[in-house]
């Protein structure tokens, strides 16, 4: 459905829409609920086979957009996000929806609950699309450790559009939803929507409800929001925003329901090892016209030093290696996933479930943790991470006496084609801008800010 | 730095087959090279603690038994089934 289409206007899609515009639309009766649901299923469908953003719709979907018309049109209460199609990342829970986790140990896996960030935006009348592919358990920079295949850039077929949330962030930018969830363990929803030229914003440690989301690292892991727009991306923070006493690491606050944009006299803290990693020219200049932009209409720019960050990827992938192995030993084929056949002992049937459910990835990140955990080696490497972690929390609480904000890139590539040989060892690295906020626990958000010479955000 | 491939693996639950041993090698080599690194810090001057963690609550949940076990592989009599362990 086009919209705007008069004489000399510019053309444009339901899909293409922002979140403000389509509720005042929807309470207008100018769409309707059922109306944008097609409009957004009609495009995410059109671009799976080139994108490959989905592993699963939602074929309740329709009953969703009709209840939420229903709501609109009996005048009831409701919220900016009552008929938003909303696409959610298969590690979230949905319950009676295939959750994946692009993983074949739980191919089959359908939740009997939903996360509490999905009630929560079901409960705001929110209409679940469907789920989107991802790196197998969210270990991964290029959504393409699944065994659905690789998410592709909607900007560029040929690249990678990131991950780990990588078919969240390039639903949102190629118009397959308006809003989607992602998650954020090292930088994975602030990453890929980069890489798409969305937004995507990892709330703080405990601002957003664990309960559903399919651990990696309990200690690390966050559910975050992506969007076309900040005022978009904020408002469906803003619905999953809450204390939940089903998540123990849950705390109280709110953010704020105000959303002014307001610079003048915001403390913006220039990070000088941040600065000096950043060795791509394009990104730097980018960075730099921005935080200059920001000047302009009143920030102050203040310089600042973090020096623990140039470790934090390294602690990060003991610590998050560490917990993923402890997580992931509930997968043994006895209480829910994949289960090997024809095995014997039961010992082997464990064995083998484990060895044919994962991919290389995750295993090879178990292999990781089980050796930094294990006898003799949990003092110089696991002990060792978190006295890093406790550190780099110490150094960004200085740092913040001196400023509000941090401003940094977000990767250090603009974008990264699919199927190169980068060595591990350099995939990990790239996480350094992204891992200080993750193993501070602190909020971060990535907005673009230019156009690299490939035409990426 | 000598890593026990088989060693790790069966701590993890894993069949590692000898071709894969040599690439995990080599990849654990290269990840563990990165991490030794990580210098030992000084924590003298920190004091913040770990974060608040709420108590333990006990919550009813309104899942069935049937809702939980839904995904089990193998279900018997109500109860989770794995091969014979006993002969």
């Amino acid at each position: 459905m086009f919209c705007g289409a008069k004489d000399g206007a510019v053309m444009m899609s339901l899909c293409d829409m922002s979140v403000s515009v389509l509720a005042d639309m929807l309470r207008n009766k100018h769409c309707s609920a059922r109306e944008l649901l097609t409009d957004v299923m009609d495009r995410a469908k059109a671009v799976q086979t080139e994108l490959n953003c989905y592993i699963t719709f939602n074929d309740k979907a329709v009953q969703a957009a009709d209840e939420a018309d229903r709501r609109i049109a009996a005048g009831e209460d409701i919220s900016l996000l009552t008929g938003i199609p909303v696409a959610i990342k298969d590690n979230i829970s949905t319950r009676g929806l295939r959750t994946t986790c692009a993983s074949k140990m739980l191919e089959s896996y359908i939740p009997p609950y939903s996360a509490t960030a999905v009630e929560r935006l079901e409960s705001a009348g929110a209409v679940v699309i469907g789920k989107t592919n991802m790196d197998e358990f969210a270990m991964g920079s290029a959504s393409d450790t699944g065994i659905f295949g690789a998410v592709r850039n909607p900007v560029d077929n040929n690249y990678s559009a990131g991950g780990s949330s990588g078919g969240s962030a390039a639903a949102v930018a190629g118009g397959a939803a308006v809003l989607a969830l992602g998650s954020d363990t090292g930088g994975s929803v602030r990453q890929p929507a980069s890489f798409c030229g969305v937004v995507g914003f990892c709330p703080s440690y405990g601002a957003v409800s664990r309960y559903g989301l399919i651990a990696f690292a309990s200690s690390l892991d966050r559910i975050g929001s992506i969007g076309r727009s900040v005022r978009d991306t904020f408002y469906l923070h803003n619905t999953i925003n809450g204390y939940d006493i089903k998540d123990v690491t849950s705390f109280e606050k709110k953010i704020s329901p105000e959303l002014t944009g307001e610079l003048k006299g915001l403390r913006i803290g220039v990070c000088a090892e941040m600065m000096k990693a950043c060795t791509d020219a394009e990104i730097s200049d980018a960075l730099e016209a921005a935080m200059k932009e920001m000047e302009k209409q009143g920030a102050e720019l203040v310089d600042i030093s973090i020096p623990s960050v140039k470790d934090a990827v390294k602690a990060y992938y003991i610590i998050s290696s560490a917990e993923a192995s402890s997580n992931l030993a509930r997968y043994d084929g006895v209480r829910c996933g994949f289960r090997a056949k024809d095995t014997g002992s039961l010992a082997d049937m464990y064995k083998r479930s484990r060895t044919e459910g994962f991919g290389a990835e995750v295993k090879r990140r178990i292999m990781l943790g089980t050796f930094v955990l294990s006898e003799g080696y949990f003092e110089a490497y696991y002990k060792r991470a978190l006295s890093c972690r406790r550190r780099i929390s110490y150094d960004f609480d200085r740092a913040f006496e001196l400023c509000d904000i941090i401003a940094a890139p977000v990767y250090p590539r603009a974008g990264t084609a699919l199927n190169n040989s980068i060595s591990a060892t350099d995939m990990y690295a790239a996480d350094i801008f992204t891992v200080p906020a993750s193993m501070a626990g602190l909020p971060a958000v990535s907005v673009p800010c230019g156009r690299s010479s490939q035409d990426f955000r | 730095m000598e890593i026990d491939i088989k060693h790790i693996a069966e701590l993890a639950f894993l069949d590692i087959s000898d071709d894969e041993a040599d690439s995990i090698a080599d990849y654990l080599c290269g990840i563990i090279g990165m991490m030794s690194e990580l210098p030992e810090y000084d924590e003298g001057d920190i004091t913040s603690g770990g974060m608040e963690l709420r108590e333990d609550t006990v919550i009813s949940s309104e899942l069935t038994r049937e809702e939980l076990m839904s995904n089990a592989p193998q279900v018997s009599e109500g109860c989770f089934a794995v091969p014979r362990t006993v002969q």
